[in-house]
């Protein structure tokens, strides 16, 4: 139900924005999209000059007689666009108050119903150790409600493979568009290969770095035995100021890398923590970033 | 294990700073007290069953930990600090244990404390009384006791009391050393130091809880033990030079610096002589200080202001002060002293009035002429009852008159009872018995003289006062040699001729010259002077209690007797204590006459007040003395090497808790080190 990930109130607010892509995209259907591909809709867009096999339909008389020279008018082709959601649905998503997974969830919640009530063709790809196909794309606005509830019927689990996951989306996405994954991208064996396919396949790629606070600031005192939940790892610790220093230092530059790694390949990179409101996310940062307008 | 830290404790003096090590703790606690360190250790290693939590991923602790290992060894005694700190904790508190102190006394094997307890001891000083300095430092002697050495403890003023007998029992000994009092006693260091030496010798030790023992002098010097004698006390008692020390060894600890005081060092009252029945009180004011002082002095009666009056006192001078003349009723006065000094106990003196009556005489014997025409002048009338008896009368129903308190005074004239009364006797031309209650004298005493010259006179005492008898000549008398308990009051060539002795309470006054012989002829030319009735009326006065306070004042420690014919009595003490005292022999006896103020006697329905003042210029004088002399030798003041002597295991227990203090707040709020 849209009233148990997203309030109608935020509905409202949303409902004017859209899903923007910086890449030139094309679509299999006409959506109402101005699409920074050139075609055949009747919005001007540009002219270029006249190049033998040009649609003669499409020479600017006008010029031809002002100028004496031939120029070919360019419209703006409206397309859909596909927006694959992809949220980490690993077990160690399922930590923190609220969850990063319950914060992945709204996000993505939002980002849909963005998606879908601008005609958009919206995905959701859940994936932990491999991505999950089973969820149909949809488009249009009668299918906000099917969409939301497939969001909320995700549950956490798994361990997380984000290499193996963006490796299968990759080859199994069609057509191109806007990519935003959700993650606390807490994977051992690392995060740039699997970024590294998304950025292969041409697609306007949004990565949201959520972790908890807990995560941030650990409060743990004494000594510890740190399980971890996806691979039952365990990690023997003795809580010192040293060692809580040294865990902040570790943690800031590990996302200082991956924004670097995101920066210089022209993708979005977004760390929030998940106690952060997320209509803050959607309506703030990422507007700001350009995502949605 | 026990004679290393013995060893140890007795080698570890530092030349110059004396350290020395006074362990508390025996050999098995000692043993005990070492596995707490390694008990530490023990549980620091057994505790890292490490919690187990959760976490989302270990991956940046991972990361985390291996940076942290890089410089590890440092990094490793961060971790532990907490452990060292829980050993720094348990070391410092096991080396408070070991007791370091600097400067110690060094005490003997056996040492016995002699606490002074007298009046002077309750003199407030800057950090409290004196008794109080002296239990501090005592108990400071106690703390450094060696595991082995005995001690006793010995309370006293002008008696003593062993307050805990030789024992290794520390807190016995500090129990001993708090359960003494100040008791506003005078001070005599004599009975003492004879109880600690002849206590020195264990195998003359017999012990009796709570009462003093007293021990021969001669013993002392038996016995077999040397012991250290730490005397705390600001030396103001009598010299204490004939006493034989034996092989004590004195260790004077002079308790106190105060020197500034005013006290009333004497009260009484005296009739008017105007006979108007008032009575005028006197008191003697005293500086001891070395200073000017000025004094109020309010005098009080039944709580109620009578008289204030403002004194200057120069530098350690007396002044004596006369008050308003009051009408001589029952009821206690009170002199106060304002503003309060050190010594307060002398600030305040009370006296109990009582109203005055004639006294009542009774004459035994042949008619006298002389004597009677004395008593019989108006001014003798007015103070005394007279009525005379027969001679036969003088064994008829004495005894009887006189346990019904009829007379004050009897004069037996020419005659002796063969029992003498309960009450103060003169006799004249006849001697008593010297030993109260024997009908006859195995043989007569004194020797009949003619003649005999007058050589001296006691014209201080208050029976012969402003009289002069160097022109008074004597035909008879009966001598009697000096001495035997005799208070010579005239003297002659051929022995006493007119004594006081002493009888119990009473007194007996004894002119051995018969006025008139039984053909009436004289025997002396004295009745035609004037001293004789001046004589007369002084015998009166000073026999049948005239002038006398009649309400009883007592000095601090005197025993407070009361005829009564009640089984017992209630005595409510000035602290508001209530005793009861069953009455001996129609006599009650209270002995605990420590505090001064007014006592009250209930015994039946009548009610009884007396007063009890310091009145002593040894115990108000309390500049002490720095150096006093025992047996033969002098000393001084061992004090000053206390005042350097300092124990350092409250500082080593401070420390260790400030370092568990900073170990907890590491341990919770994880301080960056």
């Amino acid at each position: 139900m849209p009233g148990e990930l997203l309030s109608p109130e935020f509905l409202a607010k949303i409902d004017q924005l859209e899903l923007v892509s910086k890449k030139i995209l094309a679509g299999k259907l006409k959506g109402e999209r101005r699409s920074k591909r050139k075609g055949f809709s009747t919005e001007f867009a540009d002219h270029r000059s006249y190049v033998v096999g040009d649609d003669l339909r499409f020479i600017d008389w006008n010029i031809l007689i002002r100028l004496d020279r031939l120029f070919i008018k360019l419209f703006e082709e409206e397309e859909d666009l596909h927006i694959y959601l992809l949220i980490d649905a690993s077990r160690s998503m399922d930590f923190g108050t609220p969850t990063k997974f319950n914060f992945a969830q709204r996000v993505a919640a939002a980002l849909a119903y963005i998606g879908l009530s601008n005609l958009d063709r919206v995905r959701i790809v859940p994936f932990d150790d491999a991505i999950d196909t089973s969820l149909p794309p949809a488009r249009g606005r009668r299918n906000v409600l099917r969409v939301l509830d497939q969001i909320e019927k995700l549950t956490p689990g798994g361990k997380t493979s984000l290499e193996a996951s963006c490796k299968s989306f990759a080859t199994q996405a069609t057509g191109k568009g806007i990519v935003v994954m959700i993650s606390d991208l807490m994977d051992k064996a690392g995060f740039e290969s699997a970024i590294r396919y998304l950025v292969a396949r041409q697609m306007d790629l949004f990565v949201i770095h959520v972790l908890s606070t807990e995560e941030i600031d650990p409060p743990a005192t004494g000594d510890l035995r740190l399980v971890d939940a996806e691979d039952g790892d365990a990690a023997e610790i003795t809580v010192s100021a040293p060692l809580l220093a040294r865990y902040k230092k570790t943690l800031e530059s590990y996302c200082a890398e991956i924004r670097d790694y995101c920066h210089k390949r022209g993708v979005s990179y977004l760390f929030t923590a998940s106690d952060v409101p997320f209509e803050q996310v959607v309506l703030g940062y990422l507007r700001e970033r350009g995502l949605v307008r | 294990m026990y004679h290393v830290f013995q060893d140890v404790s007795r080698t570890e003096e530092i030349k110059g700073d004396r350290l020395t090590l006074l362990p508390s703790l025996s050999n098995w606690q000692w043993g005990l007290a070492l596995f707490v360190p390694l008990g530490i250790v023990l549980l620091y290693f057994l505790k890292l069953r490490r919690r187990p939590i959760e976490v989302p991923s270990t991956l940046l602790w991972r990361k985390s930990i291996e940076d942290l290992r890089v410089n590890s060894l440092w990094q490793r005694l961060r971790q532990s600090i907490l452990l060292l700190m829980q050993l720094l904790v348990a070391g410092f508190l096991l080396l408070a244990l070991l007791n370091p102190t600097w400067n110690v006394i060094q005490t003997g094997q056996r040492i016995i404390l002699l606490i002074d307890q007298s009046a002077s001891m309750g003199t407030k000083e800057e950090q409290g009384t004196r008794l109080a300095i002296a239990q501090q430092r005592a108990e400071s002697i106690i703390e450094q006791m060696k595991p082995g050495d005995v001690a006793m403890v010995i309370a006293f003023d002008r008696s003593a009391k062993v307050l805990a007998s030789y024992t290794d029992d520390h807190p016995a000994l500090r129990r001993g050393v708090q359960a003494i009092e100040v008791t506003g006693r005078s001070t005599d260091v004599r009975e003492a130091l004879t109880i600690a030496s002849a206590l020195a010798n264990p195998q003359r030790i017999l012990e009796q809880k709570g009462d003093a023992e007293v021990v021969p002098l001669e013993l002392s010097a038996a016995s077999g033990q040397e012991a250290t004698v730490y005397l705390f006390s600001d030396g103001r008692f009598p010299s204490a030079s004939d006493i034989s020390l034996g092989n004590l060894e004195v260790e004077y600890i002079k308790i106190g610096n105060e020197e500034q005081n005013v006290g009333i060092t004497a009260m009484a009252s005296r009739p008017r002589l105007d006979g108007e029945g008032k009575i005028e009180i006197y008191a003697r004011i005293k500086n001891y200080s070395t200073i000017p002082k000025t004094v109020t002095v309010e005098m009080k009666r039944r709580g109620e202001r009578v008289d204030l009056r403002r004194i200057e006192l120069s530098a350690l001078s007396e002044q004596g002060l006369s008050f308003a003349a009051i009408e001589r009723e029952v009821g206690d006065i009170q002199l106060s002293l304002s503003p309060g000094d050190a010594l307060s106990i002398d600030d305040d003196a009370w006296l109990v009035t009582a109203p005055t009556r004639p006294a009542r005489v009774l004459r035994i014997g042949p008619s006298n002429g002389i004597l009677d025409s004395v008593l019989s002048t108006p001014a003798f009338a007015k103070i005394a009852q007279v009525q005379s008896l027969p001679e036969t009368e003088k064994d008829g129903d004495l005894v009887t008159l006189i346990e019904e308190g009829k007379y004050d005074l009897i004069i037996f004239d020419r005659c002796r009872p063969k029992v003498m009364p309960a009450c103060s006797t003169w006799f004249i031309g006849a001697i008593p018995s010297s030993k109260p209650g024997e009908s006859e004298f195995a043989e007569p005493m004194g020797t009949e003289v003619k003649g005999p010259a007058i050589l001296n006179w006691d014209s201080v005492h208050p029976i012969m006062r402003f009289v002069q008898i160097d022109d008074v000549a004597i035909a008879l008398a009966t001598a009697v040699p000096a001495g035997e308990g005799r208070i010579p009051l005239i003297e002659t060539d051929r022995g006493l001729v007119m004594w006081l002795q002493n009888r119990g309470v009473y007194r007996d006054l004894v002119l051995s010259v018969p006025l008139i012989d039984a053909q009436g002829s004289w025997q002396t030319d004295w009745p035609l002077k004037p001293s004789f009735p001046v004589m007369v009326m002084n015998v009166l006065r000073y026999l049948a209690g005239i002038d006398a306070d009649r309400g009883r004042n007592l000095k601090v420690g005197d025993p407070l007797v009361i005829r009564s014919e009640s089984p017992e009595a209630t005595i409510l003490s000035p602290d508001q204590q209530e005793t009861r005292v069953p009455a001996r022999a129609g006599q009650i006896e209270y002995l605990d006459t420590d505090n001064v103020g007014l006592y009250t006697v209930r015994t039946g329905e009548s009610e009884e007040l007396a007063a009890v003042n310091l009145f002593d210029e040894e115990e108000s004088s309390i500049a002490p003395l720095t150096q006093i002399s025992i047996g033969a030798q002098a000393m001084g003041d061992k004090g000053s090497s206390f005042s350097s002597q300092r124990s350092l295991w409250r500082w080593l227990a401070l420390i260790g808790l400030g370092i568990l203090f900073l170990e907890w707040y590491i341990y919770n709020k994880r301080v960056y080190i």
